[in-house]
């Protein structure tokens, strides 16, 4: 537990910074957990600020938690709330376009869909669709996460060029820049993508773009089972095309006598002619599996966007990956896990996103209330995981599941390598609860 | 570095007799060198201005040997410096300070490939080009193609994040490398990233790649291979200058055309590499010449390519020839590919610029270095990665002459200067390595330096590890 109190920190905050951009009390609320709340937030509204309150907190021992929006905050992961928490939704600023050079550099708070806003009347676009609604450009970076663009475009770790942020003690500094091709000292920006606000403070973010798409389409196949679908995703990613992304999506799976739900989902985008010679491709290599059939425009956002919020409101995320080789193998992982044993169990509402092209499976259940089973099906999923070098990460979950898994697929070694390189950027260790 | 207060090859202290016995009975008597005239060959990288000649060299034959000579030499609290084919163009792979090479060249087997998950695994020393040409069976081939390909090592690549000129579509060495096996410089081997395994801690493989072989050595690379794709379509565009040929560029990209490559030759290197026996059939009289690539699926890319010339056209190119056949194909690449080897002829000593800029400044920086070469009464030559931004400016000079190597130093920093003014960066593609390093003040703050050396320091407390390279020494950071 955190011995400064919220008063206390909000008159130290106000020393630093105009009293609009420091919340507490009620109004802090929203940017807590269920249960728990932090002391003050704060919205800095340049990196100098941030710079400042980062350098007052490591001086003051303050724990901090970045943010953006608020949309992927720690959620009761850390064992007690942060004294303050960081958000970049003050920095919204766009600091440089030129769509000539096909690249934006912009504050971290700006949301996705204002960053589309901007770019897309130059016919351009960011082909990121990480899940979440209304995430920012540096909760984006910070979490690394990809979507089912992934398997043709890279996550953000392929897309983002530069970064500016803060250190743990209130060092502003930048890295990357502004080129396609830089390598110019140690990639800072590697390492800073997906490091979860363990390291930095993130407060601009400059990223590669690209040309919009003359065409973009999505079609379905149906399947009776979901081996079926595997099968099918399996054989599109093994063709020498590859689609901008290969989905299943599984809305209630085959277990506890319900019935299956899924379609597997691929979108081709490029020029008119090679997108339709590709759909033909596919058309001929899917004929047993009864086709494809093509998403109205309308159809197609709205399946997209289904799998952008498919986390939305679950109590349970996780994240599976193997080799996309052996995708069909981590869905029958999924099915055991959240088989029933006595009948009651909610997470047989499990829902599964699959990004088959890059072997990734999310899991998300809408309430967690375990069986007397969980516990050993959740350990044969781990063996059987660790057997196929596949890992598991949780995006959500309770604190005790939380803290059984964390780390788990970090050696000994690798770990030491983690916590040293924490130790350079946040030498007190106040970001993030603490976390690598 | 400033290459007239280079120290002359100094011959180094020979290794304790201990130590030479300790790597002998590791690897064999053939897998140590230590008499001073063999090791002469390692005393440079590409870059020959600078010459390190190394106390030793050694080549393990796989992790566990390499283990077991870090493991040695640290012990013996001695350097060491990585080394791939040694084709690296920043002095990266220089023994300075008395270190022992660690030589990559005798790991070189390809240990796995899957063509089913498209990924491979190969030992450190496997060639560039080798790869591409066993995964070439299977339909696939590895993507990032720098010029030296047919001589580099992956292991090379992956510490210079190297790129090439098909990167413009398909990303450099970063995004196709999975995993990687890194033998720390006390000797402790660790396993980083692999292809389908997300992790919830740091992207170790993301800041290994790219570190210059200075956090350890790698020895195993597992990296991600593409289809080959289906059909080529390969252009050649002949402008008066330079100018007309980025403009055509800037068409070409600001019309959402994905070209695998665009690619820049001036008048200088043309009429270079049309006198050498690496003749391409260029018109010498041409200002510049852009090689323009189209791959993928065959639907689409014959109008792509009409698309092109029709910019290229448009920007005033005189003349568009395409390739009909794979023979035509290379002929028209041979230009590009060869221009570097072409300038030879010209004079005995080059210096190769990376500098790196946003696209749209490429015309005022270009305008810019060819003033910095009329300024200091130097030749320059101009090949370059246009769609990346990526320039390669060659310096032709004679390193007998003292007063031209002081004008050859000087017009290197004002075009490294110009290039960062205008929004890029020092180095884009070779590294920064000995050659850069005291430049790196340029685009880094003293804060930023003092990150990487803390990051290089979790991976090697006791700076072992190729020291001296990328890094300014501590001295210098706040100059």
């Amino acid at each position: 537990m955190s011995v400064v109190s919220a008063a206390g920190l909000t008159s130290a905050l106000h020393e630093i910074l105009p009293r609009e951009r420091v919340l507490n009390g009620e109004a802090a609320q929203r940017w807590g957990g269920s249960k728990r709340t932090p002391g003050v937030v704060v919205f800095p509204a340049s990196t100098d600020e941030a710079a400042r309150v980062l350098t007052r907190a490591c001086e003051e021992g303050w724990t901090v938690e970045p943010a953006g929006s608020g949309t992927w905050l720690w959620s009761e992961s850390a064992a007690s709330p942060p004294d303050l928490v960081l958000s970049t939704s003050g920095m919204v600023r766009v600091v440089e376009y030129d769509p000539a050079d096909l690249t934006v550099t912009a504050e971290a708070g700006i949301t996705l869909s204002a960053l589309a806003s901007l770019i897309t009347p130059q016919h351009q676009w960011l082909p990121l669709d990480p899940p979440g609604r209304s995430h920012s450009l540096g909760a984006v970076a910070t979490t690394g996460v990809s979507g089912p663009l992934g398997a043709s475009w890279g996550g953000p770790r392929d897309l983002v060029l530069g970064l500016r942020a803060v250190t743990g003690d209130g060092r502003p500094f930048s890295a990357g820049g502004r080129v396609v091709k830089n390598v110019a000292g140690f990639d800072l920006v590697r390492l800073l993508i997906g490091s979860r606000g363990t390291l930095a403070f993130v407060t601009e973010v400059t990223m590669r773009l690209s040309s919009l798409p003359e065409v973009d389409h999505t079609m379905l196949v149906r399947g009776d089972s979901l081996d079926e679908l595997a099968d099918a995703a399996a054989r599109v990613c093994a063709l020498s095309v590859t689609p901008a992304a290969v989905e299943l999506l599984v809305r209630e799976m085959p277990v506890g006598g319900r019935r299956m739900e899924a379609v597997l989902a691929v979108r081709v985008l490029g020029g008119r002619e090679r997108v339709e010679a590709e759909t033909a491709e596919l058309r001929v290599s899917l004929a047993d599996f009864g086709g494809l059939t093509r998403l109205a425009p309308e159809e197609a956002d709205a399946l997209w966007r289904e799998v952008r919020h498919f986390e939305d409101g679950a109590e349970l995320v996780l994240r599976l990956s193997i080799n996309p080789a052996r995708i069909g193998e981590l869905i029958g992982f999924a099915q055991v896990l959240c088989s029933v044993g006595d009948g009651q169990c909610d997470s047989t509402r499990a829902r599964l996103a699959v990004h088959a092209g890059t072997g990734v499976m999310r899991l998300a259940a809408p309430k967690l209330r375990v069986d007397a089973g969980w516990d050993e099906r959740m350990d044969d999923l781990l063996g059987s995981l660790a057997e196929r070098d596949g890992t598991l990460t949780v995006t959500r979950a309770p604190a005790p599941l939380r803290a059984r898994l964390k780390g788990r697929d970090i050696s000994v070694v690798n770990g030491e390598l983690m916590s040293g390189l924490k130790a350079v950027f946040d030498p007190s260790g106040i970001l993030s609860g603490g976390h690598r | 570095m400033v290459w007239s207060v280079v120290p002359k090859s100094a011959v180094p202290d020979p290794l304790p007799r201990a130590l030479a016995d300790e790597l002998v009975e590791l690897v064999g008597e053939d897998g140590v060198i230590t008499d001073p005239s063999r090791l002469l060959v390692y005393e440079s990288d590409a870059l020959t201005a600078y010459r390190y000649p190394p106390r030793a060299i050694v080549f393990p034959r796989n992790t566990e040997q390499a283990a077991g000579v870090l493991s040695a030499l640290s012990s013996h609290s001695v350097a060491f410096v990585p080394r791939g084919a040694g084709t690296g163009l920043s002095g990266g792979a220089l023994a300075v300070d008395g270190s022992v090479l660690v030589g990559t060249t005798r790991m070189n087997r390809i240990l796995e490939l899957d063509p089913v998950a498209r990924v491979a695994r190969v030992q450190a020393g496997v060639v560039n080009a080798d790869l591409t040409a066993v995964a070439r069976p299977h339909g696939l081939h590895y993507a990032p193609d720098p010029s030296s390909q047919s001589a580099c090592t992956l292991g090379g690549n992956v510490a210079e994040n190297a790129g090439g000129p098909h990167c413009l579509k398909y990303g450099v060495t970063s995004r196709w490398v999975t995993g990687l096996t890194l033998v720390l410089p006390d000797g402790r081997v660790t396993e980083l990233g692999g292809w389908g395994k997300e992790t919830s801690g740091l992207d170790l493989v993301g800041v290994v790649v790219g570190s210059e072989g200075c956090f350890g050595l790698v020895t195993e690379i597992e990296v991600r291979l593409l289809p080959t794709p289906a059909s080529v379509r390969t252009l050649l565009a002949i402008f008066e200058n330079v100018e007309r040929a980025v403009a055509a560029v800037t068409d070409i990209i600001g019309s959402g055309l994905l070209p695998a490559a665009l690619e820049i030759i001036d008048g200088e290197t043309i009429r270079a590499v049309e006198a050498s026996v690496f003749a391409a059939g260029y018109p010498v009289d041409a200002g510049a010449a852009l090689v323009i690539e189209f791959d993928g699926t065959d639907a689409g890319l014959d109008s792509e390519a009409q698309r092109a010339e029709d910019c290229c056209l448009a920007a005033g190119a005189r003349e568009v020839r395409r390739a009909g056949d794979d023979a035509e194909r290379e002929a028209l690449w041979k230009g590009r590919k060869k221009a570097f080897g072409a300038m030879g002829r010209i004079a005995p000593d080059l210096l190769v610029q990376d500098a790196t800029v946003p696209r749209s400044k490429l015309p005022a920086v270009l305008h810019r270095i060819i003033e910095i070469g009329h300024q200091h009464g130097l030749r320059l030559a101009n090949t370059f990665h246009a769609g990346d931004g990526n320039l390669h400016p060659k310096i032709i000079f004679d390193r007998r002459d003292p007063d031209q190597v002081a004008r050859v130093e000087q017009a290197s920093e004002e075009i490294m200067r110009v290039c960062v003014a205008a929004g890029g960066t020092i180095t884009g593609e070779h590294g920064v390595g000995l050659d850069k390093r005291d430049y790196m003040t340029l685009v880094c703050s003293p804060v930023e330096l003092g990150l990487m050396a803390g990051v290089k320091a979790v991976f090697d407390p006791r700076g072992l590890c190729n020291p001296g390279k990328v890094l300014p020494p501590v001295a210098e950071v706040g100059r």
